[in-house]
């Protein structure tokens, strides 16, 4: 672990990536359009810095009282006719789907759910010889191509609609130059099929609400409603931080996520289910559980600097503007949560292994705290996060102890004036070389610091 | 006016004339600039780099350097930032808790003094250049000025302020992710480049040394034609 295989994984990906005209040209596009929307989408808060001071407050609200909204949630829940189940990892999870599902089910249909993204879900299902469906198109596209998603919102974001046209062309023998509608057509009839054919749904949740007992979704394809309505057992797989304390939150949260994620005022469908079927009910699964899992949020949450990061609530702006992401894309953070967020949560909630270098790939523009919907101060816990793996050795000794050194030359003026131009510029030049001079030139040394001039 | 004048460790190191800039137009101001020597940096180089203890350390000597109660004057909105901001962290609630919140009330960027402490309306110096300018992370979205450093490019008689694309997004320096990860870091000044030179401006300008320190070795070493230049140094420039 004190290796840091993953760092240096990362940082030999950096030079095919940082060249990758094609992907850039795929991002480019579909960020500089989500921005031209996102502008438009705020458009519609009078004030949306007070906005975002009310959201703040409602999900600090939500996390300092964590225990209690979830105990209500429960309670809440089970008295509609739910289930629910309590999961630390994902050991936990896959027990209590055997223990729901038992050996009657054979297909799956599942609507965008990052938690089950973080248990490898459908690779469990299929080690099981069950079927599982994504459903939302985005989904449906890296499954088919059996990648994880690229970003939390938009998880075909690396994919241009000539990558997507061949593979469908390849997979389904449709037409080379299908456009994007003959493909979202083509895919609503296969997956139709699917979701009359699935005994089992599954679902993410986009927030758990503690006092009517509801999770909620929101969606624009509308396939979470038939997701999670149309075969007999729905399975919700929601993360402990999704709670908030009332259903009258939701008019604050559903269109500040919308605006953030798409740039919508609103998402087309956005659900509010608080149990299974009732009897006077005539549709709706017969049996509806929730699943709370943990899996590392504890590391968050008992931290006072870190507990902010569970105030997310996944919008993927953060992605969407950050100068690092646009050139390296998801898939580079070897993680499911990527993105400026993701490299402040991801060191703690994945233990298994050392991720803190993600915390350092960010040149703190601020951009990432600028656009975020709850105001998580995500440079700053960036740099918290630095100063832990500095603590906590989780990057090279080497690059710990260079900082050490150039630090007790800066505490100096004495140190800080010795060595002439030529010396110095050496110095630069052994120590840099690989660092600063392949692809900049070196800096010219002055004769004499300005220190040394002026005392002259 | 009497003011103090920090000189950011790099630009101690690397651009002594930019520093000498700095003393010509506070004194040209009416403005009695003092230097104390001993000053070295704010810490800021450990601070990013996670190095808190270090960081620490440059920082309480920042405060002795700093102590009394002039008007204390950077040209770094990165490094005021860094002051006004993170020294918090440190020194919030010890003994320094006094000290601290003197140093931090009275530290300013130099082009935020220029604007609204000596509030300068007119800038007598002429200089012919097209520009356009790159807003810093640091003086836009930390220190949190977009207008100011605009209102006094537009003081200088004879500029041509040529706004580019993306004038908001990052250079690509970021301190030690410049050296961490110089890819990632020079793709990105590739890109600020890029939409500068499609201006056809003379110069890229900024209130931030340290992205033009970075930018400018990429120039240097594509031999780009733009230059780069702070607008202090715009400023002594047209001084003649």
């Amino acid at each position: 672990m004190s290796e840091n295989i993953l760092y240096k994984e990362f940082k030999s990906t950096l030079g095919a990536q940082s060249q990758n005209k094609k992907l850039h040209q795929t991002l480019n596009k579909s960020l500089e359009n989500y921005h031209q929307k996102y502008l438009n989408g705020i458009n519609q808060f009078e004030n949306i810095s007070s906005f975002k001071e009310k959201l703040q407050i409602i999900r600090s609200k939500s996390i300092l009282q964590m225990e209690k909204y979830l105990l209500q949630f429960e309670g809440n829940f089970k008295k509609n006719g739910g289930e629910l189940f309590w999961a630390d990892d994902a050991n936990d999870v896959f027990n209590l789907i055997q223990h729901i599902i038992g050996d009657n089910i054979k297909s799956v249909v599942k609507s965008k759910s990052m938690a089950t993204e973080e248990i490898d879900f459908n690779a469990f299902l299929e080690n099981q010889n069950i079927k599982v469906t994504e459903t939302d198109l985005g989904e449906y596209i890296v499954q088919l191509r059996g990648e994880k998603p690229s970003h939390i919102t938009a998880p075909a974001l690396h994919l241009s609609k000539d990558d997507i046209t061949l593979l469908f062309h390849e997979k389904f023998e449709s037409s080379p130059d299908a456009s994007a509608e003959e493909i979202t057509a083509f895919v609503r009839k296969l997956l139709r099929r699917e979701f009359t054919e699935a005994e089992l749904g599954v679902s993410g949740a986009n927030f758990l609400v503690a006092d009517s007992g509801s999770i909620c979704i929101t969606e624009n394809e509308g396939n979470a409603s038939l997701t999670t309505a149309w075969p007999n057992i729905h399975i919700v797989l929601a993360g402990i931080e999704k709670i908030i304390p009332s259903f009258t939150d939701l008019g604050y949260l559903w269109p500040v996520l919308s605006s953030h994620a798409t740039g919508q005022k609103i998402s087309v469908y956005n659900h509010m289910i608080s149990g299974p079927r009732q009897e006077e009910e005539g549709d709706g699964p017969e049996k509806m559980y929730v699943i709370l899992l943990n899996n590392g949020r504890d590391n968050l949450l008992i931290n006072k600097e870190l507990r902010q990061s569970l105030h997310c609530i996944k919008c993927g702006a953060c992605s969407n503007i950050c100068p690092v992401y646009k050139i390296i894309s998801g898939h580079s953070y070897n993680s499911v949560y990527n993105g400026p967020i993701g490299s402040v949560t991801t060191p703690h909630l994945r233990t298994d292994a050392n991720f803190f270098h993600l915390s350092f790939a960010s040149s703190l523009c601020g951009k990432c705290t600028e656009i975020c919907p709850v105001n998580i101060p995500i440079d700053d816990l960036l740099l918290y996060n630095r100063s832990l793996a500095v603590e906590k050795e989780k990057m090279p000794k080497s690059e710990i102890r260079a900082i050490k050194l150039l630090s007790r030359i800066l505490k100096s003026r004495k140190r800080m004036n010795m060595g002439s131009s030529s010396i110095r510029s050496l110095a630069f030049k052994i120590v840099f070389r690989k660092k600063w001079g392949v692809l900049r030139a070196y800096p010219d040394f002055p004769k004499t610091n300005f220190n040394k001039s002026r005392k002259k | 006016m009497e003011v103090d004048v920090f000189i950011p460790c790099y630009i101690d190191q690397f651009y002594p004339e930019k520093a000498e800039n700095i003393f010509k137009i506070l004194t040209s101001l009416g403005v009695n600039a003092h230097y104390n020597p001993n000053q070295t940096c704010c810490g800021q180089l450990p601070f990013n780099s996670g190095n808190r203890v270090e960081a620490e350390e440059l920082a309480s000597k920042f405060l002795k350097d700093f102590s009394g109660s002039k008007i204390i004057v950077a040209p770094s909105a990165s490094c005021v930032h860094m002051v006004k901001k993170h020294y918090t962290k440190f020194f919030f609630n010890t003994s320094l808790h006094l000290e601290l919140k003197n140093v931090q009330s009275r530290i300013y960027d130099f082009n935020d003094f220029l604007i609204n402490v000596l509030k300068i309306e007119k800038w007598e110096g002429r200089l012919n250049a097209s520009v356009c300018f790159h807003d810093s992370c640091s003086m836009l979205r930390h220190y949190g000025l977009k207008t100011e450093p605009r209102q006094l490019l537009s003081m200088i008689q004879g500029i041509d302020l040529i706004e580019m694309k993306d004038s908001s997004e990052c250079c690509g320096f970021g301190g030690s992710f410049s050296v961490k990860f110089p890819e990632l870091s020079v793709e990105m000044g590739m890109r600020k480049l890029q939409n500068a030179m499609d201006t056809g401006a003379e110069y890229l300008v900024s209130t931030e040394a340290s992205c033009l320190f970075h930018l400018d070795s990429i120039i240097r070493k594509n031999n780009f034609n733009i230059k780069t230049a702070t607008i202090a140094d715009l400023m002594a420039m047209s001084m003649g």
